[in-house]
């Protein structure tokens, strides 16, 4: 099947159920009238992120930058916390279920501390962003890493490669397949994790991220940009996710199934 | 120039105290092509593991021109062994799964991929050699993984069960390789199989293999002069297979002692 | 806050389902032929301290018993949806402020003013007294790091009023605790609260009042929905004539109430109380010579603080009624 054919048959389905579901909202909407402040129209929605499209443009923009060099941060710290932990039992052992731990701890709590920590300003946002995102990243990298074929292992014996040179060569390469469906669902969540930074420590001016738009729109009771800026938040999540899937697809199309 | 391998009083046995190698001496000379038949759990790869230096004998020695299999010092190049699975780098193409060796050992990128595009001449492969092991069919990537095993020139080649999962034809085939690169690049070649035919094709030295223990029941010097097509159909060919049969057989019928591995 | 937002959408999910008309109902006659008392709820926007003093002592001296009401107070928090929890019928009634009142009304949710606790305003902003700002004028054209609440009118007004500033401003978090190690140069807060708080820490603060600087809104303000005062009036008025005898007592003697208060806000000891109020008093009380009682709402007020939000851009018209907006309980 060729390259646009399949990309249409994964994409239009969701954007028809996209579209159906906006729809059946606003029908509700009709049908029983809450007030604006509850439950906005999708109308008002539209309408409100056509007022704010610049302030709204802005602050993906910053919020998408702050998500992004999370991500980043998490995916280089996430492959190299597994491949470590992978390639010793020990600290994998000792290490590995306290941070899964640790990823119980719920960033409201720590976003505070986050702020002592590393100051106002979007840098708190990229740490709650990398906070958020380096577990699925850390896990995946480990599990396939621990999965890397028993054989090619051996083969890497009989050559005698270096542990390093293993790992460059072998592991790692083994890994990409499992590494990207983690760094997938690492690059949705950063998005949230960057929000939530914002919730504590962003500045709030003239150019304010996502975070801040949705704690004024809420102090305002402007529900219906709460929402615009929500369905903003959630585009940013969805391009940063798509570059992924992109990334994932380009490295692998050549000779994994998975990229098929 | 091919190296001469020596066993000598061999013992394997594992923990759970099976015993998969019991007192087991063979010699392979220089240049010759040494197999090693019998079936399953006669200890015949796990010997052929040792000679790799992937195992050690709880008794007794295994050298490679004289020096102990296995130590570093027997070097990356001197002996290469090629698996029943071609394992390649499903990510890398033919010609980098090839220079793999080379790559590890810090030969530089033009001259290694040279000796591999070399080596993939050597065993029909050369238009193959931009494609990934995904594309090839099983035969072909056997045959990189030969070439692989080859590119180091070493002095010893160790195939274990390279064919088993190939249709009959291409066995034949590959069979008709490894007598080529012996000759070419003159090496000594120790080729484990449970085919009775392949071994009396192949061996210049057949060593019977028999199971619980695991141990030498007889070695045969066949001494033909030419293989190729003509031999598989000759007389001599299938006496010799009888031969090796029957010996399997009588060795399994009296057969106790020692749990097989 | 995220805490907000949970609970706006939470709330907001809760009460699109509910039925608006609320389950406070009069009483029916009890055993002894005596009506029984009204159960109503209040939801505070913040938790229990001396600006809701007069709630608290309405409650303990029985006057909302004598009014026949059953008063249930709820302590709210950071980010509790008062408003929208009233508006929407879950409780009867709720602290909230003008502002909110006013651009509530816009989405369609509407609220009426009964009773205004501080007749000033006691918001503004909490420098150190070390510091170098000494007026708000000061603090907006600095490039200092302020923490205010996002969204506050109160900020659209400074920017309005004193443009081409460079502060910085950073979200409240919980507590004190970024002020107090200098992250930031200044604070939100209620004269009534946060300063005192630092005064019993020993830490000099001095207090930029927003009222002084020209935008007086009514904040600590109590409501109730449209709805409900139309049903229920007589229960508003005896609910705002309990909060009118509850205040004046309060105002009398702090201390005989602040105990209780304490008691239900550890956080917040009884001296710090004590302090509170006595920062609060001259907002809450009447000033002197006036002939309004506690809580009395003149028109005007509303009417300014609707032109001042439209000219803030916080609402697009003020209401066609202003009198729709707020309702003072006959004396």
């Amino acid at each position: 099947m060729s390259t646009v054919r399949s990309f249409l048959r994964g994409a239009v389905p969701p954007a028809v159920m996209v579209v159906l579901l906006v729809a059946a909202w606003q029908v509700c909407i009709w049908a029983f009238r809450p007030s604006a402040y509850l439950v906005p129209a999708p109308m008002d929605v539209v309408r409100a992120a056509g007022e704010m499209r610049a302030p709204l443009a802005g602050a993906a923009w910053m919020t998408g930058t702050s998500a992004a060099i999370g991500f980043a941060i998490a995916a280089g710290a996430g492959v190299l916390a597994g491949s470590v932990l992978a390639a010793v039992p020990f600290l994998m052992r000792g290490l590995y279920p306290i941070a899964t731990l640790l990823q119980m701890v719920p960033l409201v709590a720590i976003a505070p501390l986050l702020v002592i920590w590393c100051g106002y300003g979007p840098r708190t946002a990229v740490a709650s962003a990398a906070i958020v995102s380096v577990f699925p990243v850390l896990a995946a990298t480990l599990d396939g890493m621990r999965g890397t074929d028993r054989g090619l292992v051996e083969l890497f014996g009989t050559l005698r490669a270096g542990r390093v040179q293993r790992w460059w060569k072998l592991e790692l390469p083994w890994a990409i397949p499992s590494i990207v469906t983690g760094l997938r669902v690492a690059a949705g969540l950063s998005v949230i994790g960057a929000i939530v930074g914002e919730f504590v420590g962003a500045f709030a001016g003239d150019e304010s991220p996502v975070g801040i738009l949705i704690l004024s729109a809420m102090r305002e009771n402007r529900t219906d940009l709460v929402f615009a800026a929500v369905a903003v938040a959630a585009i940013v999540g969805f391009v940063l996710f798509g570059l992924v899937s992109l990334g994932g697809w380009l490295l692998l199309r050549r000779w994994h199934a998975s990229a098929a | 120039m091919g190296a001469a391998i020596s066993a000598v009083g061999v013992s394997r046995a594992f923990e759970d105290g099976s015993v998969a190698l019991d007192g087991v001496s063979l010699d392979v000379a220089p240049g010759s092509v040494a197999v090693l038949v019998g079936p399953s759990g006669c200890g015949k790869t796990t010997l052929l593991r040792m000679i790799a230096g992937l195992d050690r004998p709880t008794r007794g020695t295994v050298t490679v021109d004289g020096a102990g299999a296995g130590d570093a010092d027997g070097g990356p190049a001197a002996v290469a062994i090629a698996f029943q699975e071609p394992r390649l780098l499903p990510w890398r193409s033919t010609v980098r799964n090839v220079a793999l060796p080379l790559e590890l050992h810090g030969v530089p990128r033009r001259e290694r991929l040279a000796r591999a595009r070399e080596m993939l001449g050597l065993v029909g492969l050369a238009d193959a050699h931009r494609k990934l092991p995904g594309q090839l069919s099983g035969g072909m990537r056997m045959r990189a993984a030969i070439a692989r095993a080859l590119v180091t020139r070493p002095r010893v080649l160790l195939l274990d069960e390279p064919f088993g999962a190939l249709d009959e034809i291409t066995r034949h085939v590959l069979d008709d390789l490894v007598l080529a690169i012996r000759s070419e690049l003159s090496m000594t070649v120790v080729l484990v199989t449970h085919s009775i035919a392949e071994a009396a094709y192949l061996g210049d030295r057949i060593f019977v293999m028999a199971p619980a223990p695991g141990r030498v029941v007889r070695t045969v010097e066949p001494g033909f002069a030419a293989r190729g097509p003509a031999l598989r159909a000759s007389v001599p060919y299938a006496s010799l297979m009888a031969d090796l049969l029957q010996s399997l057989g009588t060795a399994m019928a009296s057969s106790g002692g020692g749990r097989a591995a | 806050m995220v805490s907000r937002a949970l609970a706006a959408c939470a709330c907001a999910w809760f009460a699109a389902c509910s039925d608006s008309s609320s389950a406070a109902k009069p009483g029916a006659a009890g055993p002894a032929g005596a009506p029984a008392a009204t159960k109503v709820r209040i939801q505070l926007n913040w938790v229990p301290e001396p600006e809701f003093g007069g709630i608290y002592a309405a409650a303990q001296d029985g006057i909302f018993a004598k009014e026949g009401l059953d008063v249930e107070i709820i302590k709210g928090s950071a980010g509790t949806p008062a408003a929208q929890m009233a508006a929407s019928g879950q409780v009867e009634f709720a602290v909230t402020s003008g502002d909110q009142i006013l651009s509530l009304r816009e989405q369609g949710g509407n609220l009426v003013g009964l009773f205004a606790i501080f007749h000033t305003s006691p918001m503004g902003v909490m420098v150190p007294d070390a510091s170098p700002y000494r007026s708000l004028e000061a603090l907006w054209h600095s490039d200092a790091t302020v923490a205010m609440e996002a969204g506050l009118p109160f900020v659209r007004y400074l920017n309005l009023r004193y443009p081409g500033g460079k502060v910085k401003l950073v979200p409240t978090g919980t507590g004190l605790a970024a002020f107090e190690r200098g992250a930031v140069a200044g604070q939100q807060a209620f004269i009534s609260s946060e300063p005192v708080q630092m005064e019993l820490k020993k830490v000099p603060v001095r207090f930029l009042s927003l009222a002084e600087g020209g935008y007086d809104p009514y904040t600590v303000t109590v409501a109730t929905s449209a709805s409900y005062l139309e049903r229920e009036r007589a229960t508003c008025a005896a609910f705002v004539r309990a909060l009118r005898e509850g205040w004046t007592r309060y105002l009398a003697d702090p201390a005989k109430y602040n105990a209780e208060i304490s008691r239900l806000n550890p956080a917040m000891g009884i001296e710090a109380m004590a302090i509170a109020a006595e920062k609060q008093h001259d907002l809450v009380a009447p000033p002197k010579g006036s002939a309004d009682e506690v809580g009395w709402m003149p028109r005007e007020r509303w009417e300014r603080l609707a032109a001042q939000l439209k000219e803030l851009g916080m609402i697009k018209e003020p209401p066609a009624s202003i009198d729709a907006v707020f309702w003072n309980a006959p004396k």
